[in-house]
């Protein structure tokens, strides 16, 4: 009996040594990214500062084969293999390297990308943008830094077509971390409508949210097997709609309503929860719910807007532009007769270009061919042939080229690979994008008219570094979702009552202490950006 | 041991677990001074606590009736019907519970309407919710113990049985005074496993069947849903190992006072 207990208790010591073996093995691992991070830049200055003129002449070594790992943020089309064999066909020939593509799904790609850097996972390009927290993540050492020398060495076609503001947008404490894609885009939404209803009870064109308004409450009154706005729970562009217009806001404190206007040089923080607009909002947001333009259960609604548009079961829809752009192609390809039509509401009020910081290419820290994967993306963002192919899919096969150069997309809704299917938004550029043959003829002409009433501010560049307030951001977060979803909603009795408790709440949570430090910070930089 | 140093460190890619930098206790800080640690602590303990009676009770009810039923198939046909809500997935149970509670085509509204009473905004009606996840806490998961136990049950002796039968004691008296008896071990074995659970929500249950409804979260909220909201923006791997290890100390707390009751009032019956 002692023998057997001597010898478990040995078993039970030996696994445990095993289990602390693997904790230090693996702490040991996350400690090493630095060093190959650190030689990779050594080396690649070395070798710029040796041959003196470190762009033209300079041919880096592509003697060995290099098998390239590539995470994207999406679900991958059905012919993904097919399209990136012909990539790295050329890609072979081109820089003796092939790269592979891996999709972090929409579902669950904010809870997994942060493990890929974690676990010290092998890759070496990987999307990155504000929306994954760029800023935090390089913070935290995902990303190798991107010197000048490297980008001179490996990208000088990049370095030549990329704006300059935009390398200063992707600092992170003066260090790039990002290669950004540089065409220019717009977050602010535009809305889509039934144009054979609106004709049927004598609409005008929409112009503004009260144009909008009218025809909501057509459908309410006269559509009973129609809901007018399906709202769901990620449900922002009635917001959009009717404060954005007003207020030009950036938004610095996340999950507050704690935002600059773009409009004021000064950068005085507006907390538009405080302002008299967001009480005009929320009160027609109860006003909207009471008549049923949408469920009394957005909240719990899953389903998004335009997928319910597309089903035949709700009669408008909202989105970002190029959302819009697309699911309006689609209703009119697969239900002409709706007549569907995209409205611009914003109306001449100012918008505003989004920082590049919203997509663009990394290199993980971890990366055994940093050098390698700069020259990839170098030719998927440069070279004409492996744009089309990452962005359009084959030639003859999923598009074709018309004589004025707009994209047709061939096989329809069956096609293996739709137009930015595989996920290319990180390497964009405004040279290499061309306009589709059926895309609506309005989103031209919107996006013209938003490049006009854009306005720019150095704001716009400005990143809040959130080192010192986490826990008060993690206690705003709850406050948002349990007070400000329902005044989002309209699923509150009385509005004025509701936002005075938000407003309660977000001081309880320490926001003041956030606004501070966000205001100080802001000043800091108008200071140095001046 | 791994995540109960990194929940006093500052957690980064580039330091590792070792190298991050020492904190102390500021990773804890955003859970106490949000002003709910204690309303969600009480939830998840009381909801759990709530889940674990009712579920048991059922569980051994179904089975003894179960046993006592005869018929072969109809008993099997039955056995299986109440266990297959156990392979459900809760995202598949969330959906199922939406199109019960809608307001405008939820069938139990529709119901309503149709014996000529007003609907009911259940997704605007904290005080339901307690009742509802009891509900569905028990649809869930009271098969899988009902087979526990079946199996409990048809270990015991059945001379007891039939002594009991010839000197004339009912089926009550018989599963009063034998079966019940009989499985009390198996009881306080399954009892004890989930109290050292108590403090850890069900969080597959909890988000689904609320989600982002913040109208809720008074009634709802559990530790886990609630810091998987606060730190989902932030990632911050300190932040969430601190979370996890409160609920290890409130659970391993918990579990020693059970086990030193079961200890008191019945010794074999004790974990350790």
């Amino acid at each position: 009996m002692k023998n057997v207990r001597g010898l478990m208790a040995i078993g039970l010591a030996a696994t445990m040594a095993v289990m602390a073996g693997c904790s230090s093995n693996s702490s040991n691992a996350s400690n090493e990214p630095a060093s190959p991070g650190a030689s990779a830049d050594s080396t690649a200055s070395a070798t710029a500062s040796a041959t003196a003129a470190p762009s033209a002449e300079h041919k880096p070594d592509t003697s060995k084969a290099v098998a390239l790992k590539m995470y994207l943020i999406g679900d991958p089309p059905k012919d993904l293999g097919l399209v990136y064999d012909e990539i790295n066909k050329k890609m072979k020939s081109d820089i003796n390297a092939t790269i592979e593509p891996i999709f972090l799904s929409w579902g669950d790609y904010l809870q997994k990308y942060p493990l890929l850097f974690a676990t010290g996972e092998d890759f070496d390009l990987v999307f990155s943008a504000d929306w994954v927290k760029y800023g935090a993540q390089a913070d935290k050492g995902a990303y190798l830094e991107l010197t000048q020398e490297m980008l001179e060495t490996y990208m000088p076609k990049t370095v030549q077509e990329m704006p300059k503001d935009a390398w200063d947008q992707v600092k992170v404490k003066n260090k790039i971390y990002m290669v950004p894609a540089s065409t220019k885009e717009f977050s602010h939404t535009v809305v889509g409508v039934r144009g054979d209803l609106r004709e049927k009870y004598n609409i005008p064109p929409l112009k503004t949210m009260d144009d909008f308004e009218k025809y909501l409450d057509a459908i309410a009154k006269n559509e009973p097997g129609l809901v007018p706005f399906d709202e769901g729970v990620n449900g922002y562009a009635l917001f959009d709609q009717l404060v954005y217009t007003k207020l030009t806001p950036k938004f610095i404190i996340s999950n507050s309503l704690v935002t600059v206007d773009l409009k004021d040089p000064s950068g005085k923080l507006v907390d538009i929860a405080q302002t008299p607009e967001y009480l005009a909002f929320a009160q027609k947001m109860v006003d909207w719910n009471k008549k049923g333009y949408w469920s009394k259960n957005a909240m719990v609604n899953k389903t998004l807007i335009k997928d319910a548009f597309l089903a035949g079961k709700s009669a408008s829809m909202a989105s970002n532009i190029t959302n819009m752009s697309q699911a309006v192609t689609t209703a009119n390809q697969t239900h002409p007769e709706w007549k569907v039509e995209m409205f611009d509401l914003y109306n001449g009020a100012p918008t505003y270009v989004n920082p590049y910081v919203g997509g663009g290419m990394s290199i993980n820290a971890n990366s055994k061919n940093p050098e390698r994967a700069l020259m990839a993306l170098e030719l998927l963002r440069n070279d004409e042939e492996y744009f089309n192919l990452t962005t359009y899919g084959i030639a003859g096969k999923h598009y074709e080229l018309t004589d004025d150069n707009r994209i047709r997309e061939l096989g329809g809704a069956e096609s293996g690979f739709k137009i930015d299917s595989a996920s290319p938004w990180g390497w964009r550029t405004p040279a290499m994008v061309k306009p589709l043959v059926d895309e609506p003829a309005e989103v031209a002409a919107i996006r013209a008219t938003w490049e006009k009433t854009a306005v720019t501010n150095p704001l716009l560049n400005f990143v809040f570094d959130t080192t010192n307030v986490k826990n008060e951001l993690a206690a705003i977060k709850n406050v948002r979702d349990q007070y400000m979803l329902p005044i989002t909603f309209g699923d509150v009795s009385d509005p004025a009552e509701a936002i005075k408790t938000l407003n309660a709440k977000f001081k309880e949570a320490g926001l003041d202490k956030v606004k501070a430090e966000a205001q100080k910070q802001i000043d800091e930089f108008l200071k140095n950006n001046q | 041991m791994a995540g109960i140093i990194v929940a006093f460190k500052s957690y980064s890619y580039r330091d590792g677990i070792v190298g991050s930098p020492w904190v102390g206790l500021e990773n804890f800080r955003f859970f106490f001074e949000s002003g709910k640690a204690w309303l969600v602590t009480k939830n998840t303990v009381m909801y759990n606590f709530i889940f674990m009676i009712v579920n048991n009770v059922l569980e051994l009810t179904f089975a003894i009736v179960l046993f006592e039923l005869a018929g072969k198939y109809f008993k099997r046909f039955l056995q299986s019907v109440i266990f297959l809500p156990y392979f459900i997935s809760w995202v598949v149970a969330g959906a199922i519970a939406y199109n019960l509670f809608n307001f405008e085509f939820g069938a139990v509204n529709t119901l309503l309407e149709s014996i000529g009473l007003s609907p009911v905004n259940f997704y605007n009606t904290p005080g339901l919710w307690p009742y509802i996840l009891v509900y569905f806490s028990a649809w869930k998961t009271v098969g899988y113990g009902t087979v526990v136990y079946l199996a409990s049950i048809a270990g015991i002796d059945t001379e007891m049985y039939e002594a009991a039968k010839i000197d004339g004691a009912s089926l009550m008296q018989r599963i009063i005074h034998i079966t019940v008896p009989s499985v009390m071990p198996t009881m306080i074995i399954l009892l004890l496993l989930k109290v050292s659970q108590i403090a850890r929500g069900d969080f597959g249950m909890f988000y689904q069947l609320i989600g982002s409804n913040g109208l809720l979260y008074d009634k709802t909220d559990v530790i886990d849903t609630f810091s998987f909201r606060a730190l989902l923006d932030l990632q911050e791997f300190g932040m969430a190992a601190a979370v996890g290890l409160y609920q290890s100390v409130l659970c391993f707390a918990i579990i020693m006072m059970t086990n030193v009751t079961v200890k008191k009032v019945r010794n074999e019956s004790a974990l350790f």
